[in-house]
């Protein structure tokens, strides 16, 4: 083989082994042959929320979904009396 | 000159011994948080948000925190960091070889959570059982598939953790057959007791079955779980909360300090009400804060017979006396907003001040059209402004409802070091939460500690126990939720799981109206009475770091 060929054929180990080494450093050829173990029953229906769940708060810790809005009639009686008496405008 | 000679020596030695100590004592932490991303899901970045989460947690720790796709992680990685943390989200996401062959062999600490760990437990290459002293053996989740005859088949889902039980939350909706809840635990047991231990256990509350919860083996931890789904101020995100200090090796005391905020507090609110909050208080030596409203608007009339109103801090007479009042015996003002509401939308409710959101579309759960950094820095500045020119100084930012986009939260930081609150974090600086592969997720936290820097890169001071509530749909039938300030207490208890844990909630002045004939003013000296027979300490926002 010439000379010329053999340098070539280097090169072309050389950067399949560079290819297959990066590969392999990122983890791209790497999935595990372990088989994974069953999933428990029901797992397919189970929807999973991150952080404060809407429902976990409105339905276990009662609070609504930031723990911070009181809507009610009192503070809508507040708000009206308050209007009045800070802006010095009265309620029309 | 022999003595002499040893005496230098022995200053040597001393100078020696102190320097590494306090060298060993200032070392901060460079954690790792890998995550599971798999491009062809449609919860692909929800590892990520369990990441921002543990990245915010990992902000009340001295350090750096640098977060990657598991898929991205190269060959000794792990060796550039003090810890390594995986979030095993993604049931049977392939781990590169490169990961795992790092991560059972490292001296780093590595800690685990949930899936995947059979891809390095029953691996022989790995050699986990004898190198670990553990022994993986499958996966635990509901007892059965839940029907409407039988709602609730069970789950490990009752933490035991210093003397407590932390419960996970579980809801079943029997017409759409879905599972709200996150049941699925590794099942991971302690087979040589002189290389690890379990830590804490998680019980079946139907079998009564127990297994471990975490489990430490020298420098490897499992959590069964993963602990930031469906949290809670009673959940096992606040076991995970505290184990931090011990997988960093903080060295934290247990100390408990307490704050209570006055909250919504804006032109409208009754003098009356702040004068015999402020005043107990006071008695009482406590410190605390009034999240104030600087700009009170009505655009749509809803509370002023249909004609719109406005109010600046100006000519709030209410407001001002209040803060005054508050001011001199022992209150801070927190900015809390700028109108605290959107516009003339009802986002959702009614457009008043108070009510609303104000950097968050609550109706479309998107961020508001003309949302941008400088936009939120604008309005947050002109809030800001206008107490400066009446003579209050804010100590810290909190956001209206808790809620903000991911631009407008960035606006944050650079004008306020401090902010007191919840909040909500998200997978990509423009959400999108449609059903698709690759869809966002917004994440709501609360912290029971400090955060010296979250995700966004705030400061943020602990609200984590809530406030009291009360049913009055007697004459408002939308107001029906109830929170005692026997359920606050109990949070406060479950708080003190957390070595460094804090007790701190907000109270709304306006349930002491008269009208309401309500025990407000009772609970909220009985819930301040037993926060501090807890042992807590009473702090305010100035006071802290």
């Amino acid at each position: 083989m010439p000379t010329c060929s053999i340098l070539k054929s280097k090169w072309k180990l050389s950067v399949i082994a560079a290819i297959l080494g990066a590969a392999l450093s990122h983890g791209i050829a790497s999935a595990s042959s372990v088989a994974p173990p069953a999933r428990p029953p029901g797992s397919e229906l189970v929807k999973v929320q991150p952080g404060v769940g809407e429902e976990a708060l409105a339905k276990q810790e009662k609070i609504s979904h930031m723990t911070k809005r009181v809507p009610g009639r009192a503070h809508n009686k507040n708000m009206r009396r308050s209007v009045v008496s800070s802006s010095g405008m009265p309620a029309k | 000159m022999q003595r002499l000679l040893r005496a230098l020596t022995a200053i040597v030695v001393a100078l020696l011994f102190c320097c590494t100590s306090q060298a060993y004592a200032q070392s901060t932490m460079k954690a790792l948080v890998v995550y599971d991303a798999p491009s062809s899901s449609g919860y692909a970045k929800l590892g990520m948000a369990y990441a921002i989460m543990l990245r915010n947690l990992l902000g009340h720790f001295d350090g750096t925190v640098d977060m990657i796709p598991v898929q991205n992680y190269t060959a000794g990685q792990v060796q550039n960091y003090s810890v390594m943390f995986y979030l095993g989200s993604h049931y049977d996401n392939p781990l590169p070889a490169s990961f795992l062959q790092d991560a059972a062999t490292t001296g780093k600490t590595v800690v685990w959570f949930r899936y995947n760990i059979w891809q390095l437990a029953w691996d022989p290459e790995y050699n986990f059982a004898a190198r670990f002293g553990l022994d993986f053996t499958g996966l635990r989740g509901m007892n059965a598939t839940p029907t409407s005859d039988n709602p609730s088949p069970g789950f490990f889902d009752t933490v035991l953790y210093k003397n407590r039980e932390f419960v996970k939350y579980y809801a079943y909706d029997s017409d759409s057959g879905r599972i709200n809840a996150d049941p699925d635990v590794g099942v991971m047991q302690v087979v040589d007791t002189g290389k690890a231990a379990s830590l804490s256990n998680v019980r079946n509350s139907v079998t009564n079955e127990q297994i471990p919860y975490l489990v430490r083996a020298g420098n490897f931890w499992y959590f069964a779980d993963l602990p930031f789904s469906y949290i809670g101020p009673r959940d096992r995100y606040l076991v995970i909360a505290d184990q931090l200090h011990d997988i960093l090796n903080s060295g934290q005391q247990e100390s408990h300090q307490a704050m209570v905020r006055l909250e919504d507090v804006d032109a409208t609110v009754s003098v009356d009400n702040m004068k015999v909050l402020t005043d107990y208080l006071y008695r009482k030596n406590i410190p605390f804060s009034v999240a104030a409203i600087p700009y009170y608007t009505d655009p749509l009339g809803v509370y002023n017979g249909g004609i719109p109103v406005s109010i600046p801090l100006s000519q709030a007479s209410d407001l001002k006396t209040s803060l005054n009042y508050a001011l001199d015996k022992g209150g801070e003002v927190v900015q809390h907003g700028y109108t605290h509401q959107y516009a003339s939308m009802r986002n959702p409710w009614t457009a008043v001040s108070a009510d609303d959101f104000e950097f968050w579309d609550v109706v479309h759960n998107s961020p508001v059209p003309e949302d941008s950094t400088a936009w939120a820095a604008q309005r947050i500045k002109a809030g800001l402004n206008d107490l400066l020119a009446n003579g209050y100084k804010p100590v810290a930012w909190e956001a209206p409802h808790y809620q903000m986009s991911p631009l407008s939260t960035k606006a944050v930081p650079p004008i306020y070091g401090k902010t007191y609150q919840r909040a909500v974090y998200y997978t990509s600086d423009a959400p999108d939460f449609t059903e698709s592969q690759g869809k966002d997720f917004a994440a709501g936290q609360f912290f029971p500690y400090e955060i010296k820097q979250d995700y966004y890169g705030q400061n943020i001071l602990p609200e984590n126990l809530g406030n009291i509530e009360y049913d009055i749909s007697a004459i408002d039938p939308s107001s029906t939720v109830v929170y005692t300030w026997q359920d606050i207490y109990t949070n406060a208890q479950f708080a003190l799981a957390v070595r460094d844990g804090f007790a701190s909630f907000f109270f709304h002045p306006f349930w002491l109206d008269p009208d309401l004939k309500l025990p407000a003013y009772k609970d909220f000296q009985s819930l301040v009475t037993g926060i501090t027979n807890l042992g807590y300490k009473w702090t305010s926002p100035s006071r802290l770091p």
